[in-house]
């Protein structure tokens, strides 16, 4: 091989580690150092290349998934700004409030913990018979011990419509588990805002929630209640 | 249906950040990458079904996002959409010590190379594709791919250099 044929197939791959390349290097000092330049350079390329991963992407991929449609980012903001305030402004002139009934299940979930964060922050250290009770009084049955459950209730879902309220100990904060007897849907649902990212899951009585924080892996929670959960 | 599912997180949570940062140099800007990408994904739920071997799912998405991507152009063409003007240095970590500098040079220098040399350059660095599969995805010859790595780099070697001596120049006529 001649230094010109090397060259050429450092700056094709440099990476390129074939015995005859590195036969050549080994017996040509100044390939050797072309070689180490160009190694360089590439760290360089590396570096410049790496481009910061806006937080939350992977659930918004999902919630994508589950919407059908793309979730536009802060291009729109302003177009969505305005159109808040005037959706407000009419909301506010003719005395009209939101009704919550048509509200989809996902934004449900994510409002319902949202607007119960404190119950992420308790550390109850809940016992098993006081879940099996939460869980009867909705005529469900839970088979065996969910883990740690730093909070557990009974709770109204929608329109008085009642459901359970549990935060379990997750590996990286805690992770709200929603039993939703009333809620029914058909497929899986990935959801997201800002700050959590969940699933819903169809079961023969409604559906229930699992929602953590974005770098919480749900899917062991998924298998878990599926296998332990009778409702 | 299940296991679908599982297939398509497990897609999002092994290739979006390689996605992600191929769009942003394919687009020169964050929110149209997200979009891109998420356009990409979308595609991909749609026809899960097709993808028969795991070891191809990354050059699959690949073809997807470049596939979406002339679509989008297309589009935006057709419809003389005005998009944002960006500056490309929001879409970086800049910290302005050395390193930083040499690598905004190098970015500047990236951003100079033809669209036909710097996407098998990225594909390359960032996918970490071999020239066969940059063809495959690209859809030209390897040979043709290995023309354009070579020139890529030669090209951005020469920039640097130019762009060194000249900052080397103006700084020596500053000097007694």
């Amino acid at each position: 091989m001649n230094c010109l044929k090397y060259r050429r197939a450092i700056l094709i791959d440099p990476n390129d580690s074939t015995p005859a390349l590195a036969e050549h290097a080994g017996t040509c000092a100044s390939c050797a150092a072309f070689k180490h330049d160009q190694l360089k350079f590439e760290q360089q390329l590396n570096e410049t290349i790496d481009v910061k991963i806006p937080a939350g992407l992977n659930s918004r991929i999902l919630l994508a998934q589950s919407t059908g449609k793309v979730q536009t980012q802060k291009r729109h903001r302003k177009l969505y700004a305005v159109a808040a305030s005037f959706i407000l402004a009419i909301g506010i002139m003719v005395g009209v409030q939101l009704n919550p009934i048509n509200e989809p299940v996902g934004q449900l979930v994510l409002s319902h913990v949202n607007n119960e964060t404190k119950h992420l922050h308790d550390r109850l250290n809940v016992k098993q018979t006081r879940v099996q009770e939460i869980f009867s009084e909705l005529n469900m049955k839970v088979s065996a011990s969910l883990g740690t459950v730093n909070f557990a209730g009974n709770c109204d879902i929608r329109n008085k419509q009642k459901g359970a309220h549990i935060v379990l100990q997750g590996k990286n904060g805690p992770v709200t588990v929603l039993i939703m007897p009333a809620e029914k849907v058909t497929t899986r649902h990935a959801i997201a805002d800002n700050r959590f990212h969940g699933v819903i899951i169809p079961a023969q009585r409604g559906s229930f929630a699992i929602v953590g924080n974005h770098n919480e892996a749900l899917e062991p929670y998924v298998t878990q209640l599926g296998r332990i959960i009778t409702m | 249906m299940q296991s679908q599912q599982l297939q398509f997180e497990a897609l999002v949570s092994s290739y979006s950040t390689d996605l992600y940062r191929y769009a942003v140099w394919l687009t020169h800007s964050s929110d149209i990458a997200e979009e891109l990408v998420q356009e990409t994904y979308l595609r991909a739920w749609k026809a899960i079904s097709s993808l028969k071997d795991s070891r191809s799912a990354k050059a699959w998405l690949i073809t997807i996002l470049r596939r979406e991507n002339a679509r989008r152009f297309q589009k935006k063409r057709a419809e003389d959409a005005v998009i944002d003007n960006v500056n490309p240095d929001e879409l970086y970590e800049v910290s302005l010590d050395d390193m930083a500098i040499e690598s905004m040079s190098m970015r500047q220098t990236l951003e100079k190379l033809p669209d036909e040399y710097k996407e098998p350059l990225l594909l390359q660095v960032l996918g970490g594709y071999s020239c066969e599969e940059i063809a495959s995805i690209m859809e030209i010859s390897a040979s043709s791919v290995m023309t354009r790595l070579f020139r890529a780099r030669q090209k951005m070697r020469k920039l640097i250099e130019t762009s060194e001596n000249s900052h080397a120049l103006g700084s020596n006529r500053g000097m007694k």
